[in-house]
């Protein structure tokens, strides 16, 4: 039986995709069975952060009109092997799809999974409401800026009375800048924890390599970034439930000193 | 150029960091939120079969809450992005 998560956040544009597809990615490069679900129907983007685009068939509104089966309608990522995607449709809308329709095609998936991450999208509407109706936990994602954290905050108020426990809510605190934050210029973690009084799953530096690998359509896990593939790789032991202490994120991207540059240096060439 | 002088040999005002600007803001901001009332969330059927009983006793709270007759109280119940959004109108005069 898998492990269902939905990816949420309130506020548009701070990382729900890129959270999504990464973590997905690293799950299955552990070897874990994932499925990824893209909830943002109307404005799909998790197959291009994917790179899956041309390869979608069937997407989530064909299955809930019984076009076919939620397997039929999943696409293999083509490195990851363990790795499925259920797309979203562009020319639907999220009224066409309820809360009951999510909960019946999570359903029918996670018997064949490890773990199902759903990537909802912004807002408090219809279909944020559809993406966390099938959900056992939820990952916040929000950025250090006040619009980010003050709608982070509503979307938790919201995720308690649909009934979520405090242990199943966890943050991911992206486009952390640690040179900021030293600079006084920018919250730091402990700021975001104390205001959303909840446990921070990760801190995901910002990072320019995560635009360049988006633009060629591979996660950034899977194109040779180092410091964030590692931070990835930290949260999703953490989702496993291994203990891995959350400075070791914070460690990486506050790396300074001659080798720190040189390997910013070489990795500039490289990109 | 006295002025300039003393006004070079004065101490500079330190200025706040963005970080504690956002402190303060973010505390203010979530101190004027309004918690959310909701504390049961109940099946669009189950809405439905009770929704008479829900406008009399809205009518009923909101008629002895202003001190207006019930026939001055109109109560209607409208969709919004899947939400129940509950429109009550009171004629004072």
């Amino acid at each position: 039986m898998a492990k269902v998560f939905v990816v949420t956040s309130g506020k548009g544009g701070v990382g729900k995709t890129t959270i999504t597809a990464n973590l997905g990615c690293t799950l299955a490069k552990f070897g874990e069975k994932v499925c990824v679900i893209d909830a943002d129907i109307g404005l799909k983007n998790l197959d291009v952060v994917l790179g899956l685009e041309n390869r979608v068939v069937y997407t989530l509104l064909d299955v809930v009109n019984g076009r076919v089966n939620a397997h039929e309608a999943l696409v293999r990522h083509k490195q990851l092997r363990n790795l499925y995607l259920l797309a979203a449709s562009q020319i639907a809308t999220k009224e066409m799809i309820s809360p009951e329709d999510m909960k019946a095609i999570v359903k029918e998936l996670y018997p064949k999974f490890d773990y199902v991450l759903i990537d909802s999208p912004a807002g408090i509407e219809r279909g944020f409401r559809n993406a966390v109706a099938s959900a056992d936990s939820v990952l916040i994602v929000t950025t250090p800026e006040v619009p980010a954290i003050s709608d982070a905050d509503r979307v938790i108020g919201l995720l308690e009375n649909f009934g979520f426990a405090e242990k199943s809510m966890k943050v991911v605190l992206n486009r952390f800048k640690v040179k900021m934050v030293k600079a006084g210029d920018m919250l730091t973690r402990e700021d975001v924890q104390s205001t959303l009084a909840l446990e921070i799953i990760g801190v995901v530096p910002d990072s320019e390599d995560v635009i360049i690998a988006t633009n060629k359509g591979l996660p950034v896990v899977l194109n040779g970034s180092v410091d964030v593939s590692k931070v990835f790789e930290n949260i999703a032991r953490r989702l496993k439930g291994e203990e891995v202490s959350i400075d070791e994120d914070l460690f990486r991207s506050s790396k300074t000193g001659i080798m720190a540059l040189i390997k910013k240096l070489l990795g500039k060439k490289r990109g | 150029m006295r002025r300039m002088w003393f006004g070079f040999f004065r101490r500079k005002k330190k200025r706040e960091k963005s970080r504690e600007t956002a402190c303060k803001r973010l505390e203010s901001i979530l101190e004027r939120r309004r918690s959310v009332a909701v504390t049961e969330i109940v099946s669009k059927a189950e809405f439905e079969e009770n929704s008479e009983k829900i406008r009399q006793r809205i009518v009923t709270w909101v008629s002895d809450a202003f001190e207006v007759g019930k026939e001055r109280v109109k109560v209607e119940f409208e969709e919004h992005n899947g939400y129940i959004v509950i429109i009550t109108n009171v004629l004072f005069e």
